[in-house]
């Protein structure tokens, strides 16, 4: 995918440029907020990253820019302000996602994944998800594997949800607690392991395939046995898959 | 105590003082001047009034009777003149007719109006008269004077004019007294004061201004204000020593250890040095983490503390958001062969900032689960959180059925970086209790640990504030 990059600290862009092209991607960089603003305007990028504080302009004045423009590339705002209420002047003023310097590279490649899929797959709404013959349908709430229904509880049919929605893709732990558990700090204790684990035990325990993957160093995916190269760096990744116990 | 007088002088109370006396004395002035103005100047017209109609009446019988009727008419009026004074003087200046007991007479007839003395010391009762009269010159030489002897009048002048005086003098006098004392008074609080300040800037920060018990003026407000001030400055620069001083503690450990595992990297050779080396950078990056996430947490409490408002404040309900942040550790409990039981009075609805609230929350948690005891031995493996309406307030404990903590060190556990000798080993940055707290100070409450016996149950503290105002409780 073609990335964006809009950031004024040389040494910061360089290192996130390197990291995205090795991940194959193709990065282009602007390092103030009207070259960024020009570059965006010309379209053609799959997914925009943002710092916040910018010269020449704050970076939320430039997504609004953007979406009046009517510009709806996804954005991702790096920024070192990480409280909550910055956080959400982020979301407000366009931005689709938040990530907090100082972050791991792992993290930032998964959430601009999840980003790029989400802009190229719109929003359509489902009411049914499968993955192999792992299968959700969210009216009834109900979810079942091979046709065996599984008994999940409220959080892990959430958690299970939002894996189906982005399988195939990496899901970083501050991920699954941003969006299932809806927190924005990092528990010392190892409680997403410990979630995963346990909602592996419900859906994978029993069937030869597991379709609920630790990705080293990087997080979670859901994926189907043999059906690993969706993109050229889930197949990079896939080689690092292995399961867990 | 002494006071330069220089000193004394440049203060701002005794110059408002002496401002204020100026003014006081110009009014005294303008009244006291009315007051003479009225007695004194009243007296000396009417005499002068009288003498002009007396003056008149003669000058009436002159033109009548020519001067043989004035001599009788003086004469006459001579016999018996009290304090009037009578002359008619010839042109050599010999008297012809008269009150004064005097052979000549001579004056300037330019004047208009003649102050005289006159002793006469044939009289039985010899004594000074002090005579205001006016002449007119009559045909042929002759000059009519007519008169009042004054003496009395000028005796009440001279009594009044001095009252006035002295009484100016009285007011001038007292009010420079009156100044001096304020301003000396002034200036003996504010030195004390001044000698505070000067002992805190050189080092003492537990120095206060002198307050006063008795006095509730101005100076005692602002010193109490200053104080109250200073000890806020106090407690954040403490705050900051420690937490430096903390810095530079905890952080070397780790830095030894970053330095050590880098340094085994760069040794290592041979066939599996890439690998080698490859796990000391991982390491590293590890290490980096907990290091951000300590700082991380560190910022978070400074934040807090500082009540920096950017943050979202909304009705919760406590009680659910406690079974969530307690179903989210659940599994990691049982992993440690521990339960997490709740009982919670529901709901328990209070204002807040959720994500504070639950990572507080999480931290009490944590410690449970890090310090709790294992099913097993007797024991069942129980952590319990609680939640209960007290009052006006929301109290949600987590216990734990662990080793407790000791009383002596109930109170320290809550201070940054500080951690038990016997949790040394386990993983911990020593700031969870901090943040707990830190985050139940924000919303008006508060945080401490109680003997569970055994083990120990953390409280949080919170008021239920404003459920449906706009107000944020930072205000509280």
């Amino acid at each position: 995918m073609h990335i964006l990059l809009v950031e004024d600290d040389r040494e910061a862009a360089r290192y996130i440029a390197k990291g995205l092209r090795e991940g194959g991607h193709a990065t282009s960089h602007a390092g103030d907020a009207e070259e960024g603003l020009e570059m965006a305007m010309s379209g053609g990028f799959d997914v925009l990253v943002i710092d916040r504080m910018l010269p020449g302009g704050d970076g939320l004045s430039l997504v609004r820019a953007l979406r009046e423009a009517q510009v709806s590339t996804p954005v991702l705002f790096l920024s070192a302000l990480g409280e909550v209420g910055d956080r959400i002047r982020g979301l407000r003023s366009g931005g689709d996602d938040y990530l907090v310097k100082p972050f791991a590279f792992a993290e930032l490649q998964a959430r601009l994944e999840a980003l790029a899929r989400r802009g190229r797959s719109e929003a359509t709404t489902t009411t049914r998800l499968a993955v192999a013959d792992l299968e959700m349908d969210l009216l009834t709430r109900s979810v079942s594997r091979g046709g065996q229904a599984v008994d999940l509880q409220p959080r892990e049919f959430r958690l299970l949800e939002y894996l189906m929605r982005h399988a195939g893709q990496v899901v970083t732990r501050t991920m699954l607690l941003e969006n299932v558990w809806e927190y924005h700090f990092d528990p010392r204790t190892n409680v997403i392991d410990v979630q995963i684990s346990r909602l592996r035990a419900k859906i994978d325990k029993n069937f030869s395939t597991s379709l609920l993957h630790t990705v080293r160093g990087a997080g979670y995916m859901l994926r189907e046995e043999g059906n690993e190269a969706r993109s050229a760096t889930v197949a990079g990744r896939a080689n690092e898959c292995q399961d867990e116990d | 105590m002494k006071i330069e007088s220089r000193k004394l002088f440049s203060t701002s109370a005794f110059r408002v003082a002496l401002l204020y006396l100026l003014m006081f004395c110009a009014s005294v002035s303008l009244l006291l001047g009315y007051v003479y103005w009225s007695t004194v100047g009243y007296m000396t017209g009417r005499t002068d009034a009288a003498v002009i109609i007396e003056m008149e009446a003669f000058v009436d019988r002159y033109r009548r009777g020519g001067l043989a009727a004035l001599v009788q008419s003086v004469n006459l009026r001579s016999r018996h003149p009290g304090d009037n004074i009578y002359l008619l003087i010839g042109p050599g200046g010999g008297i012809l007719a008269g009150s004064l007991n005097v052979r000549s007479f001579s004056f300037d007839p330019g004047d208009n109006w003649i102050e005289f003395e006159h002793r006469d010391d044939e009289a039985e009762r010899p004594e000074t008269i002090l005579g205001r009269a006016r002449a007119i010159a009559l045909p042929g030489g002759f000059h009519l004077l007519v008169g009042r002897n004054v003496k009395d009048q000028r005796e009440i002048e001279e009594l009044i004019t001095a009252a006035l005086a002295w009484s100016l003098g009285l007011t001038l006098l007292l009010g420079l007294a009156g100044g001096v004392l304020i301003g000396r008074n002034m200036l003996r609080r504010i030195d004390a004061i001044n000698r505070s300040i000067q002992d805190i800037m050189g080092g003492n920060f537990s120095r206060r201004l002198p307050v006063k018990a008795g006095a509730r003026d101005e100076l005692h407000h602002l010193s109490i204000h200053v104080n109250a001030m200073l000890d806020r400055i106090e407690t954040l620069m403490q705050g900051m020593r420690e937490v430096s001083d903390d810095i530079a503690h905890d952080l070397r450990s780790p830095l030894n250890r970053m330095r050590a595992r880098l340094e085994i990297g760069l040794m290592s050779q041979g066939e599996d040095a890439a690998d080698e080396r490859k796990r000391a950078l991982e390491d590293v990056v590890a290490e980096v983490d907990e290091m951000l996430r300590l700082f991380e947490a560190m910022l978070a409490i400074r934040r807090l503390e500082a009540r920096v408002d950017d943050e979202r404040w909304e009705n919760l309900d406590l009680a659910a958001l406690a079974h969530e942040v307690g179903e989210l550790y659940a599994p990691a409990a049982e992993e440690k062969r521990m339960r997490i039981a709740f009982a919670l009075e529901e709901p328990l609805m209070a204002r807040g900032v959720r994500e504070l609230l639950a990572r507080a929350l999480s931290n009490l948690i944590e410690n449970a689960i890090a310090y709790g005891a294992p099913e097993g031995e007797g024991e069942e493996g129980r952590i319990e959180i609680e939640g209960r309406r007290e009052g006006g307030e929301v109290w949600l404990g987590v216990r734990d059925w662990g080793r407790g903590i000791p009383e002596a060190e109930r109170e320290r556990v809550f201070h940054r970086f500080v951690r038990l000798e016997s949790s040394r080993n386990s993983d911990g940055s020593g700031l969870g209790l901090s943040l707990a707290r830190a985050v139940a100070r924000r919303h008006g409450g508060s945080a401490w640990i109680e003997d569970g016996a055994p083990g120990c149950r953390a409280i949080l503290r919170l008021p239920i504030l404003h459920l449906t105002g706009e107000v944020s409780p930072a205000q509280a």
